[in-house]
């Protein structure tokens, strides 16, 4: 019998998978661009036939109104502002996943307690923070701050200006607060390089115990180490003031490098990640018996690879603001944030203590003298000689508001001023304020002065300084909270964070419960039948594995959190949201608002729970 | 190799024929769709061309209902009622207008808006006009795409504070180092940092979504101050000394010239200028009638005046009755300014009917007619 081969035939067009693969592919794309050529310019009609104006340039305009709390209170220009409302929107989203997270970890716990009473009020909290609604929340906070201490010298219950362990009052809330002082980044390079050493005798004790069986108190002595470069740094902390010129150096480096340098080298590692992303993609497609056959799918990565690094490359090279953006943020960082802070920097003009005495003598106060420092220091930037000085300072001017008023070609991007740190002599702008009302109220005289003076500058290096809460008189006799002295919390703050933490809490409370209920009884068990107490028993067996099932719903929770704090706009926190419907309704901007309150939360969500999912893969078994 | 670079250029050639047909189609659609717009804009900036309806006019009367944007809450300006209805000087010119448009005061749904949403609004076509305490400025007139109409309302911006440290004639200096509320989205919050600044104050602002709000925060302590325009303070101060809430002059508001101008009045969409006169005319209607003397009770006898040959020739246009072709012209009812003055009134009566019982006075100010010194004017209707 005769075999037949059957010639191998072509399938037809219309089922050679490889056609219409490459067709299903090409058309999707074309598809996608015919969709956005056709409606962009639809909604931009619709949008013209409405008189809705759409544009980015409030992003640059001065919006020129003030911010109650934040970063800066009088921001210069609109992304300014809009910047204020992202750092008051993560403020609170940090602050308040920490705190939730404690808060519903204990109470979590507590749910499972034996104590009857401390069962039962954590089971009453839960379920009632947790059936109301957050906005009658946060307004119910903001309405307690409203019963706390009045601060108005005319009313005759109201809060003396003086120092306070803790001053709750209408304008917020003073908390005494551990403040990093002058020698603070010093000292912190010290805690660094212990807990460093720490790290490395914490892992070297631990193998030998886990070898020997031998108590080797691995934890213990790596406290020891941070502890003793700790104590050690504090008293010598200021033998490490050269960082400063370090700092320059590097600032001065940066600040060298031509742009087109920076926009060559970025296209240059734009054009290097992809071909070197594609090379692995290759190697690893790589068989002894050589390459394997490619797919579709393979060359269709390949080639989105390679269109993605060309992108991006010319992205760096005809967009030269993000490589001078880049550059001059560098050299900020470096020569006007990180070099004074180890006071290092040379074009800090600082004032001897008997000069200011003498100045205060003749009348002037010791703000206007911190302040004509700060002209005096950001003098380049604000393009005056230290002869217009005076004649600022008659005007009753600021350096902040000297720059404002430059014309626009004089203003570089840089809005960042060399922080008034040390101005005078160890005494920083803040401290001037402080001690100027004293003066003004002829509380002190000159002799006191310049003892208060000199108490302050031999505290100016300390790496950390208790600083009491204080209410103090403000211009023209207002009663306020000192913004140097403690932390403040201000009314809108205190009531979106503990309405946030309070309500998130009670949330993260049922997911440790659960997480906890979820680990099988008899891994109890067996740890009591190992002679552990209830205490052990949570710390090394359950809390360990329940912390696997824990994890995942508990970044839900943070995301939860973080678009919870838009709600501050009701309790006139000015959080993202809130500063953005101000910005849109100075300019008429609504659109691009909006759209840059989703770029934010996009982001930020995105953010978190990469880092959430970074945490959760780590945490989970490895399973094969 | 071949076989499948014979398959690329197939494929490439299905797409490009694809593309083709879709290029085409959206320069089609995009023509559609500019050709639209400019018949939009055709119609709405044609008076006379009313037959498409492409105006806000056009669209009210087939509505037969005037939608109104006005404030969540304003003393004497805009106090929302249970029943939907609404008092104040705005809401009485909401009523004005669809007296003038519709025939029937009444005929008005209010929409209260808040101060940071009442342009979205107005723009999204939810309100055909605002009457919301709204001031007139250069950037609203352009950027934001709106248009004004004449003012109601000449005020002007102050600060309210306890009278145990401030009086009338407290100054930027009185204010420096507090900490002030106010309300979002509105000029207020510009006015009062410049203001403070050219002063040399440096003040702390507290800014609350709506000005009940800035009020509570005032009266709790969380502020030391409370800023706005004039007639809303006073309107507060007055309300809460009536009710008994607070003693009789506890607060004070100030400086007595104001920090800033706040000409008030109504604003509409940009580009409908057949609307735009509607809304205008109506306006200086009352106006008019506040100069003739006419009011809501002696309008019949006025109106049957000027029919006789020795009565005002200017009234008898306006209500209609010797020169329809003007009203015609605006296309409304002949006696469309008649139903306003009967039944809403004169500015004078709006304006006392409403602003008296909160202490605010047109005699003497800025509110006062042009023959006494005041900026209420209207332009002859002829």
């Amino acid at each position: 019998m005769a075999v037949t081969v059957q010639k191998q035939e072509r399938p037809p067009i219309w089922r050679n998978t490889t056609i219409l693969k490459w067709v299903a592919q090409i058309t999707f794309l074309f598809g996608f661009i015919g969709i956005a050529v056709v409606v962009v310019p639809q909604v931009q009609d619709n949008l013209a036939g409405r008189d809705i104006t759409f544009g980015w340039d409030w992003l640059t305009s001065r919006l020129s109104f003030l911010i109650r709390e934040g970063i800066d209170t009088d921001p210069a220009t609109g992304s300014r502002t809009m910047l204020v409302g992202m750092v008051n929107t993560l403020r609170v989203t940090i602050s308040g996943v920490i705190a939730a997270t404690l808060l519903g970890t204990l109470i979590g716990i507590a749910r499972l307690s034996n104590n009857w009473i401390v069962n039962k009020l954590a089971t009453v909290y839960i379920e009632s923070i947790r059936n109301i609604p957050l906005l009658l929340q946060m307004f119910f906070w903001s309405a307690i701050s409203a019963t706390f201490g009045i601060l108005d010298p005319f009313e005759a219950d109201t809060l003396e200006a003086g120092k306070y362990w803790i001053a709750a009052t209408r304008k917020g809330i003073g908390l005494s607060w551990i403040k990093p002082w002058g020698g603070f980044y010093q000292w912190m390079i010290f805690i660094i390089v212990g807990a460093i050493g720490g790290y490395y005798l914490h892992r070297h004790r631990f193998k030998i115990k886990e070898e020997t069986g031998r108590e080797t108190y691995p934890n213990l002595s790596a406290l020891g180490v941070v502890t003793v470069f700790g104590i050690i740094g504090w008293f010598i902390h200021p033998v490490l003031g050269f960082v400063g010129h370090i700092a320059e150096f590097f600032g001065t480096v940066v600040g060298a490098i031509p742009t087109i340098g920076l926009q060559l080298a970025l296209a240059g590692v734009a054009l290097f990640i992809g071909f070197w992303w594609i090379k692995g993609f290759l190697d690893e497609r790589r068989t002894p018996a050589g390459l394997a056959k490619l797919t579709d799918d393979d060359w269709f990565r390949m080639i989105s690879a390679g269109v993605a690094a060309v992108f991006f490359a010319g992205l760096f090279i005809v967009v030269s603001g993000i490589s001078s953006t880049t550059l001059d943020v560098g050299e900020d960082f470096f020569n006007r944030w990180l070099a004074p802070k180890f006071d290092a920097t040379t074009n800090v003009v600082e004032v001897p203590i008997d000069e200011i005495t003498a100045q205060v003598a003749a009348g002037l106060s010791l703000e206007d003298i911190a302040e004509r420092q700060e002209l005096l220091v950001n003098a380049d930037l604000l393009g005056i000689t230290a002869a217009d000085v005076d004649g600022i300072i008659d005007q009753g001017l600021t350096a902040p508001q000297v720059y404002a008023a430059l014309p626009d070609e004089d203003k570089t991007d840089r809005l960042v001023f060399i922080p008034p740190h040390k101005l005078v002599d160890g005494l920083s702008k803040a401290q001037a304020f402080n001690l100027n009302v004293l003066v003004e109220n002829g509380d002190i005289t000159i002799a006191e002065l310049e003892a208060e003076l000199e108490k302050d500058l031999s505290r100016a290096d300390l790496p950390m300084r208790w600083s009491r809460a204080e209410v103090q008189l403000r211009g023209s006799n207002f009663l306020d909270l000192s913004p140097t002295s403690g932390i403040n919390i201000t009314p809108g703050f205190f009531a979106v964070w503990i309405a946030v933490t309070l309500y998130t809490g009670a949330f993260i409370a049922e997911i440790v419960r659960a997480g906890i209920l979820a680990v099988s009884k008899g891994q109890t068990e067996a740890s009591g039948a190992l002679g552990l107490s209830r205490a052990q028993s949570l710390r090394f067996i359950v809390l360990p594995q329940a912390f696997r099932i824990i994890f995942p719903p508990l970044g839900n929770q943070y995301l939860n959190l973080f678009k919870n704090t838009s709600l501050g706009i009701a309790v006139a926190y000015p959080e993202i949201v809130s500063v953005g419907f101000t910005t849109s309704n100075q300019t008429g901007q609504t659109l691009p608002v909006i759209l840059f309150w989703m770029g934010f939360y996009l982001t930020g969500s995105l953010v978190l729970s990469s880092i959430v999912n970074f945490y959760n893969r780590r945490l989970q078994l490895v399973e094969r | 190799m071949i076989k499948r670079l014979g398959f690329l250029l197939v494929a490439l050639a299905l797409v490009a024929a694809a593309c083709g047909d879709s290029s085409t189609e959206t320069t089609e659609g995009t023509t559609a769709t500019t050709t639209g717009g400019t018949d939009t804009t055709t119609a709405t900036t044609t008076p006379t061309d009313t037959g498409q309806g492409g105006g806000t006019l056009a669209a009210v009367k087939a509505r037969g209902e005037l939608n109104c944007g006005v404030s969540t809450g304003a003393v004497a300006f805009t106090e929302l009622q249970p029943d939907g209805s609404a008092t104040g000087i705005d809401a009485d010119y909401c009523r004005a207008l669809a007296a003038a448009v519709l025939g029937d005061a009444n005929a008005v749904v209010f929409f209260p808006t808040t101060a940071a949403e009442r342009f979205d609004v107005l723009k999204a076509g939810d309100v055909d006009v605002l009457f919301r305490n709204t001031t007139w400025t250069a950037s609203r007139d352009t950027d934001v795409g709106l248009d004004f109409g004449p003012t109601t309302y000449f005020d002007g911006q102050g600060l309210m504070g306890p009278a145990n440290r401030f009086t009338a004639t407290s100054g930027p200096s009185d204010v420096d180092g507090a900490i002030l509320c106010t309300n979002a989205g509105t000029t207020t919050e510009k006015n009062i940092r410049e203001w403070a600044s050219l002063g040399g104050a440096s003040i702390t602002l507290e800014t609350v979504e709506n000005f009940s709000e800035a009020m509570d925060a005032f009266i709790a302590g969380r502020c030391d101050l409370v800023t706005t325009d004039a007639s809303g303070l006073v309107g507060e101060k007055i309300s809460r000394e009536t009710s008994g809430e607070i003693d009789v002059d506890s607060w004070v508001v100030f400086p007595q010239a104001p920090i800033s101008k706040e000409p008030l009045g109504p604003a509409y969409r940009q580009n409908d200028s057949e609307w735009a006169d509607v809304v205008d005319w109506t306006v200086y209607s009352t106006f008019i009638a506040f100069e003739k003397g006419v009011n809501s009770t002696n309008v019949d006898a006025a109106r049957a005046a000027a029919g006789t040959d020795a009565g005002d020739p200017e009234l008898g246009r306006m209500f209609g009755d010797s020169s329809p072709e003007i009203m015609a012209a605006l296309n409304l009812d002949s006696d469309a300014f008649y139903n306003v003055i009967s039944q809403v009134g004169s500015y004078d009566e709006i304006f006392d009917r409403n602003l008296n019982p909160v202490g605010l006075f047109r005699q003497g100010g800025l509110n006062d007619l042009w023959t006494e010194g005041g900026l209420i004017y209207a332009p002859p209707f002829r």
